[in-house]
């Protein structure tokens, strides 16, 4: 199974593939200055913020729910039993993964071999061009097997518990100015996810994964 | 899928001169980057550890560091791999001075 340390490269990896689609560095600017992010629709202020320890404990509680109820659940499998029952039908996702630990390997090797040129020399261009190449196109293919894969363990008890924590979070610290005073904005977590306010949810889930990011389940 | 890995926004800001400016003279004059000073986001300490990583590479550069040039700052990949090389000699002169050697490649042999 992927270590802890590939879990939190492949999140980084998400937190800035969403950071590639902000609108430009001058936002970018703005967002870092605090460890919330406030922003405007109409005439209405909103706020994403981390969430407070009784939040957390909170959202722990409804993980356990969750967890409970989709364990004893026969529809739902964890991500080892349906990597078995794919290796059963001839799609190895253990080798997906260690095709991508093979393909890290050979990224180090080319970059290696890249870190000897120093400053630029009209002779060097060419090797210095293939090697860049050679690492870009390690990197798409990597990239490709691990969304291949992700699609496949897209419905295992971890990713739907990920996607609870997530949405769970967003309905906790997701606020809007009443009067000066920061208020939830939806009453429940059921009218959270009731919503048909899709631009607004948009950016409370891009927000929230710039201020935490999940790493591992075990982690929570 | 997304078929263009490009370098990301993070970094880019981290290495525009205002920025390290604002880092390397908040070292020493204790000057807080952020509005806040304690619990930190994500993205704020992905941004430090990149304003670190470039400020290291520019120190390199000021230091004479033969395989390091501009351009290589300016190129994210080249960057990462010029990092990758100084992380890998560090591990080396850390087991040659506890009495250790390293074989060719990455596997280390203890002495």
């Amino acid at each position: 199974m992927e270590t802890k340390q590939n879990v939190r490269e492949e999140e980084a990896k998400k937190i800035t593939t969403a950071l590639q689609n902000s609108e430009d560095l001058a936002e970018l600017d703005e967002m870092l200055k605090n460890n919330y992010v406030e922003w405007k629709e109409g005439d209405v202020s909103y706020k994403v913020r981390k969430p407070n320890h009784d939040e957390r404990k909170e959202l722990r509680m409804e993980k356990i729910k969750c967890h409970n109820e989709l364990r004893t659940n026969p529809d739902w499998k964890y991500e080892q039993q349906i990597i078995l029952e794919y290796a059963n039908k001839g799609i190895d996702i253990a080798d997906m993964i260690n095709k991508q630990l093979a393909i890290n390997v050979k990224i180090k090797e080319v970059q290696s071999q890249l870190s000897k040129f120093g400053a630029e020399k009209e002779e060097d261009n060419k090797a210095i061009f293939e090697l860049k190449n050679k690492i870009y196109n390690l990197m798409i293919e990597r990239n490709g097997i691990s969304l291949e894969k992700s699609d496949l363990l897209a419905d295992s008890i971890e990713q739907e518990l990920l996607m609870l924590i997530n949405t769970y979070t967003a309905y906790l610290v997701l606020e809007k100015k009443v009067k000066d005073k920061w208020v939830r904005v939806f009453k429940s977590y059921e009218d959270f996810m009731d919503s048909d306010n899709e631009s607004l949810l948009e950016k409370t889930g891009s927000y929230l994964g710039m201020l935490i990011f999940r790493t591992n389940l075990k982690d929570e | 899928m997304n078929n263009v890995i490009e370098e990301n926004l993070l970094r880019k800001l981290a290495r525009t001169p205002r920025w390290q400016i604002v880092y390397n003279r908040g070292k020493e004059i204790n000057l807080n980057l952020f509005g806040n000073t304690s619990d930190f986001s994500q993205i704020q300490i992905m941004f430090l550890n990149y304003l670190e990583h470039i400020s290291s590479l520019y120190l390199d550069l000021a230091m004479g560091e033969e395989l390091l040039c501009e351009e290589t700052i300016n190129d994210w990949i080249r960057a990462d791999a010029y990092l990758l090389y100084k992380r890998n000699k560090k591990s080396e002169e850390k087991l040659v001075g506890a009495g250790k050697t390293k074989s060719s490649g990455d596997s280390i042999v203890y002495v």
